[in-house]
């Protein structure tokens, strides 16, 4: 009985081992992998409310009327007349100050990238970038009038030399001035994502098309551009998803004088219109949203080519 | 940019543009009437009364807010770093919506959120 209860366990134990993995083994995996994740729930959780609850809020509300029926009229109202044209200024003033940003900021970045790897001018510039990236709103609109405005100290300086500035047709507080004071955040914030491409450029490359006889010519156009040309065009991507997103500081400068979706949006939020327009403000933003997943989507794929060489 | 002079000149122009509006501030708030200048804005500033709460409620939200970025991110990270390294990408990629979605739309949403519950 007990010799044989001992074989019967012996003869039962070898086999249990081997049968587990098949049903509570792999439950237990699947446990002990949901377990492993945990670690990501607190920031999950964090993103999924302030972040994702909101998105989806905007999301429902455009698709819906004062008492919550389901209609299309905010989006179509989105598009005509007022905001449709603001959608188009938006996105206007958003490409041309990124195009700007973007080129004057590689070329910053290259004329820091030759100097000493660990020197001053390296640290000054980069924590410099890291401020004047974050600078906007009312700062921003104060330092610009102080030196654009009609009595800013470069009018000035420029009014003693003979050239009047506002006489000649500008004016600090219209889409031209807004480009000059948003190209101020957009170089640095182009600084601090386009160098570490320009890092990954390797020496030996050059060399190597050295030794194979190619000019500086060659080299710049058949080797720097081609590897240079995706992280670029991300970068840009992502300064124009940054102006275009930008609020304080075009409604600290011109106080909506010039259309722009974000302070559509903000007017609508306070309550400046009527009442019957509630859910307008949905549907921009989330024409706003859609904007910027289109771009972020090309920014993802550019930044997939970009890796392949710089990584 | 192999030329010494040119990459010179155009870091001092950049500078230049960077620096000028910053300069422009300073002087612009010591400006008094008469092309004078003098601390006389300075000097009301301290009178206003509402200066140290604003003062007080934007370095409380300012030091907030890191506090509560570390203590979220630092666990995060550092454990997907040891543990999932292959999380990173989808952590690089949600830390970079807040500075993409723009925070207007996120305000109207959290309207919308805080409307409905007071309904």
């Amino acid at each position: 009985m007990t010799a044989e209860t001992v074989t019967a366990a012996a003869g039962l134990a070898p086999a249990a081992p081997a049968a587990a993995p098949v049903r509570p083994g792999s439950a237990r995996r699947v446990l002990s992998s949901v377990a492993g994740h945990l670690g990501l729930l607190p920031f999950l959780l964090y993103t999924g409310v302030f972040l994702g609850a909101p998105v989806v809020m905007v999301a429902i509300g455009a698709f819906q009327d004062n008492d919550g029926a389901f209609t299309t009229e905010n989006l179509t109202a989105a598009f005509a007349d007022q905001f449709g044209r603001s959608f188009a200024t938006s996105i206007e003033l958003s490409a041309l100050t990124a195009a700007a940003g973007a080129i004057l900021g590689a070329i910053l970045a290259n004329a820091v990238l030759g100097s000493k790897p660990d020197g001053l001018l390296r640290k000054v510039v980069s924590s410099a970038a890291g401020v004047l990236a974050n600078f906007g709103g009312v700062p921003l609109a104060f330092a610009f009038i102080a030196t654009l405005g009609s009595t800013g100290i470069v009018t000035k300086a420029l009014a003693g030399l003979g050239f009047d500035l506002y006489a000649g047709g500008f004016n600090l507080f219209t889409f031209t001035g807004l480009a000059i004071v948003y190209v101020y955040f957009q170089i640095p914030l182009m600084v601090i994502v386009f160098t570490p491409a320009l890092e990954g450029m390797r020496e030996q490359w050059r060399e190597a098309a050295a030794n194979l006889g190619a000019t500086r010519a060659q080299y710049f156009r058949l080797i720097a551009v081609p590897v240079l040309l995706p992280p670029f065009l991300a970068s840009t991507l992502l300064l124009f998803a940054d102006a275009f997103s930008a609020y304080a500081t075009a409604y600290a400068l011109t106080t909506g004088v010039v259309p722009l979706v974000p302070i559509q949006i903000g007017s609508l939020v306070s309550g400046n219109v009527l009442a019957d327009q509630q859910n307008h403000g949905k549907a921009l933003g989330l024409g706003m949203v859609v904007v910027v997943a289109l771009v972020m989507a090309i920014y993802a794929y550019l930044q997939k080519r970009a890796s392949r060489w710089l990584s | 940019m192999k030329n010494k002079a040119l990459r010179w000149t155009v870091l001092t122009l950049f500078g230049r543009y960077f620096l000028v509006p910053v300069g422009a501030s300073v002087e612009f708030s010591l400006r008094d009437v008469n092309n004078t200048h003098s601390f006389a804005s300075w000097g009301k500033l301290l009178d206003e009364p509402d200066l140290l709460p604003t003062l007080g409620t934007s370095l409380w939200l300012a030091a907030g807010t890191v506090v509560l970025t570390l203590l979220l991110m630092v666990p995060t990270v550092s454990w997907a770093h040891l543990r999932k390294p292959k999380l990173r990408c989808l952590i690089e990629g949600l830390s970079l919506l807040p500075l993409v979605i723009p925070p207007i739309v996120l305000v109207n949403g959290v309207l919308v959120v805080s409307a409905t519950r007071r309904r």
